[in-house]
């Protein structure tokens, strides 16, 4: 057990970052713009930068965040199911879930590592002032499945201990405030 | 493969499978297996669908409306609100709708407004003697005038979608908005006539309220006025809605706190992504669409029908009620809008009048379980079991299909202010 | 019986769609149906920055590009069809990719780095500056103008022209910007302030064309080495003609689209004489300095070598 603990201790952690990465990226939107807007009115120069990143970064606040929504439970899914199931069923149901949603991240994890590949071979770069390849921003992709197939994979574990220890591993609180 | 596709997506979604993940994995199936398309398509649609500068003005706004909700605005303006109407028939419940009125003038979080005036008002209602349930469904419908009165994300999104500028998917939501608040206050002061009323407020009282409310009040002319004036862009508008709700929140009514900014930003992140990614999701659907030219059988099919624009709209809105019941607002967009945004001009819908119509209905899925997140919400606040507030829904959904059908019925409603600003 | 696809970006009425759609007929009428090449218009399947790779991955075999949205990102050397009173003429630009060696080493790069052929031009359109303002008759005109950007490149014109305030804003909300004042001045083709209504508010054009903004029929390469020899011809013959015929439309329906402008009370003011020297001064003294950034030098000096300014 000190092992499973250690283990969700990490995911707690790495959970955090993909959290801190969204709201340092949704912060510098609202600073940026904030300052775009002001620095038009002031001095009329309009950098198109300002306006510009912010919405290039939002692969970056979004994709890597699909893990921590699946762990959140965050009224993404269709709670159906759930309702008609008695708790050792609904254990069952979030171990084929972990199962069925790690399969189908890693599938995506492979699409997004081709399309990433095609990309650096494109070699684009972005057109504001700043310029860098544009796969920079594409790789969020594959990371955001990645993460999606490993927080999906704990859940599986965490289930499937559940089911074979008879214990609660942890009380749902998933290192989120809400 | 399109049949197993489908077939496959409906056993995920019944799983509870995330509906983003269902909408990647059905539709990456059909891209690779069927149109043999690279992954390189799929990713490139959904980066160009995620990084539109417009949709940057949802996380914006949700953050504005959060900010508020921890520096104090909700309970000045329900202070405000109640000291106007709460010595009518009903005046709490009609309070509440006013409350939010202004709320969703301010943000575009349909969560953030039923946590915030929901949080002061209800259970000032229920200590009255008003239904938990009834409480909890009118919060919920309120919320419904969230995507109505700008800045709303339904009006974002729909703008990202078409060639519509959101200046105008703004402007069209106004008088709906109102039309909605009034035809909700006389609903609920009918149904509330028997209740106890509050006592009638001096002018005074009035006065001083709304004093205290006036920094929230100015929120919505900062934002309209930013925009209409040529000064913001849509985008820009909603930072400065945030910067103006932390100045309020830090320097006049001093609640706000640094935890509290800090809470308000993690808040939005989470919601912010629920919504993106399914819009980076819902794009692989649409790439779908477009190769098998879907959308244009569809036209074909309608035009061979005869199909007018009132019975098409009438089809619209039966079929965003169906799909209300189970998929949230956001993807529900990106199923309907792709497919019959070209049905529009040979049909003579003004896509003004359209996203009215759209909003209305698909703005009622927030209230039919079992996918229903306004009602959760607004159950959560009062710590309802969400099922017993079922009971209640009959009523305020009758009268939202008739609020829909009022606005399908009359275009002019829609398309009246935004040929006007 | 094959069948490709062929994306763009253009609404439908738009000149630059209506050649592309010439060109997807012309191609099935002379292959007898050997080749049929189905239309996505309107940016459905693709948007103006996504289609170079849409192209590129195979996507769709076929598709409209603009030069300078979409090969700069590949090569900032592009840019230097962009430079101010270098390039008078599309063929001036062509003739500059395909007969110097530093305009052929920027194409092959372009080329060659996406799997991509030109196969032939659609060109968007001359450029010119249009202003809410009325009566400019010189560039003094134009200070203190609120004017609208699309990239960072557009910045030091502007400036030169003593803007008051730049504004970055994407197409689809250009025309409230104009209606509401947050911008007044534009620099585009005159389709587009036609096409986008843009000349509700616009009173005056300044002339003469600035730029000439080429557009190109890209094909994937491994698809098009993959035709017949026969039905490879009949698709290069067919962009050649095509994008011949689309040049000389394009330049006639500015003129016309001018003349339009000019019939609903716009005014056209074509800089002359003494103003015209102030201008090309401007843009020699001010702008093309600053923009020598996003170009090489060594291109920059062929180019005016090739045009005979240097
Ligand atoms: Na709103
Ligand atoms: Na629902």
């Amino acid at each position: 057990m000190p092992l499973l603990r250690l283990y969700m201790k990490f995911n707690d952690v790495l959970g955090m970052l993909c959290l801190i990465v969204a709201c340092c990226g949704v912060a510098f939107a609202i600073i940026a713009l904030s300052a775009a807007a002001l620095e038009r009115l002031l001095f009329g120069f309009g950098y198109a930068i300002l306006n510009d990143l912010p919405p290039l970064l939002m692969p970056w606040v979004v994709f890597p965040m699909m893990g921590v929504l699946l762990r959140a439970d965050r009224h993404v899914t269709v709670d159906f199911l759930p309702h008609f199931l008695a708790p050792r069923g609904r254990l069952f149901l979030n171990l084929l879930l972990g199962a069925v949603i790690c399969a189908a991240a890693v599938w995506l994890l492979m699409g997004g590592l081709d399309a990433l590949a095609f990309f650096r071979r494109l070699r684009q770069t972005t057109e504001t002032g700043i310029r860098f390849p544009l796969w920079w921003i594409y790789l969020s992709f594959p990371v955001g499945f990645a993460l999606l197939a490993w927080f999906a994979l704990e859940k599986a574990i965490t289930a499937l201990v559940e089911l074979l220890t008879g214990t609660p591993v942890r009380n749902h609180k998933d290192g989120l405030q809400s | 493969m399109i049949p197993i596709a489908l077939a496959f997506s409906s056993i995920l979604l019944i799983l509870s499978v995330p509906i983003f993940l269902v909408f990647g994995i059905g539709s990456a199936l059909i891209a690779s297996v069927d149109l043999n398309l690279p992954w390189a398509t799929l990713l490139q649609v959904s980066f160009a669908a995620v990084t539109k500068q417009i949709l940057l003005a949802i996380p914006l706004f949700i953050f504005a409306g959060y900010t508020m909700v921890k520096g104090g605005i909700a309970t000045r303006l329900v202070n405000f609100c109640v000291t106007l109407v709460g010595h009518w028939p009903g005046g709490l419940g009609v309070s509440m709708v006013l409350a939010m009125g202004f709320f969703a003038a301010f943000c575009g979080s349909i969560l953030a407004a039923i946590t915030a005036i929901g949080t002061v008002l209800m259970p000032r209602m229920v200590e009255e003697g008003y239904p938990k349930p009834f409480v909890v469904v009118l919060a919920a419908m309120a919320a419904l005038l969230e995507g109505l009165i700008p800045p709303s994300n339904a009006a974002i999104i729909y703008s990202s979608l078409t060639s519509v500028p959101v200046s105008r998917t703004f402007a069209a939501g106004i008088v709906p908005g109102i039309v909605l608040m009034v035809m909700l206050s006389a609903y609920v002061a009918w149904r509330c006539r028997h209740m106890p009323r509050s006592a009638r407020a001096s002018w005074s009282e009035r006065w001083q309220s709304f004093v205290a409310a006036i920094p929230a009040l100015l929120t919505p002319f900062i934002i309209l006025g930013g925009i209409y004036s040529g000064l913001l862009t849509a985008a820009e508008s909603a930072a400065a809605a945030g910067v103006w709700s932390l100045l309020i929140g830090f320097l006049i009514y001093r609640e706000l706190t640094f935890r509290g900014v800090i809470e308000a930003l993690v808040a939005t992140a989470i919601a912010c992504s629920a919504i993106f990614v399914i819009i980076g999701m819902a794009t692989f659907l649409s790439v779908v669409l477009t190769f098998t030219q879907a959308p244009q059988h569809m036209i074909d099919f309608l035009t061979h029908l005869g199909t007018g624009p009132v019975t098409f709209l009438i089809m619209v809105a039966i079929t965003c009620l169906l799909l209300g019941t189970f998929i949230e607002v956001v993807p529900i967009f990106y199923l309907v809008l792709p497919m019959t945004v070209a049905a529009l001009a040979p049909l003579a819908v003004d896509p003004i009048h359209y996203y009215i119509v759209l909003t209305a209905f698909i703005g009622l899925g927030m209230l039919t379980p079992p996918v229903c997140v306004g009602l959760y919400t607004g159950a959560a606040v009062i710590r309802l079991s969400p099922e017993k507030a079922f009971k209640e829904l009959p009523g305020f959904l009758m009268l939202g299909i008739a609020y829909g059908l009022l606005m399908i019925l009359l275009p002019s409603l829609a398309t009246w202010l935004p040929g006007h600003v | 019986q094959q069948t490709a696809k062929l994306s763009y970006h253009w609404g439908p009425t738009h000149p630059a769609a209506v050649f592309a759609n010439k060109f997807a007929e012309l191609v099935g009428e002379r292959s007898k149906g050997a080749l049929t090449i189905q239309v996505f218009p309107s940016g459905q399947l693709f948007g103006i920055r996504d289609i170079l790779g849409g192209v590129s991955s195979g996507a769709v075999e076929i598709g409209g590009a603009v030069g300078v949205v979409s090969f700069p990102t590949l090569n900032k050397n592009y840019n230097v069809t962009n430079l101010p009173g270098v390039f008078e003429s599309f063929e001036q630009i062509r003739g500059f990719f395909a007969e110097t060696e530093v305009g052929k080493a920027i194409m092959e790069d372009v080329t060659s780095a996406a799997g991509i052929e030109i196969i032939g031009f659609n060109p968007v359109g001359p450029s010119a500056v249009f202003t809410t303002r009325e009566n400019v008759t010189g560039i003094e005109g134009f200070k203190g103008v609120s004017a609208r950007v699309l990239t960072d490149a557009d910045r030091p014109r502007w400036e030169a022209l003593g803007a008051g305030r730049m504004v970055s804003l994407p197409t689809g909300e250009v025309y409230t910007a104009l209606q509401n004042g947050m911008i007044d001045t534009v620099a585009t083709v005159p389709g587009a302030i036609k096409g986008y209504s843009w000349w509700d508010f616009l009173k005056t054009a300044q002339m003469p064309y600035f730029q000439f903004n080429d557009a190109y029929f890209i094909a994937n390469k491994p698809w098009l080495d993959s035709l017949s020899p026969e039905l490879r011809q009949i698709v290069l013959d067919a962009a050649a003609e095509i994008g011949a015929e689309a040049t000389e439309a394009i330049m006639a329906e500015s003129d016309k689209v001018l003349e339009e402008f000019a019939a609903k009370g716009g005014t056209v003011v074509t800089f002359e004489g003494a103003e015209l020297e102030k201008l090309s001064a401007m843009e020699r003294n001010e702008v093309l300095p600053k923009m020598l950034g996003e170009v090489d030098q060594d291109v920059v000096d062929a180019a005016l070598a090739y045009v005979g300014k240097k």
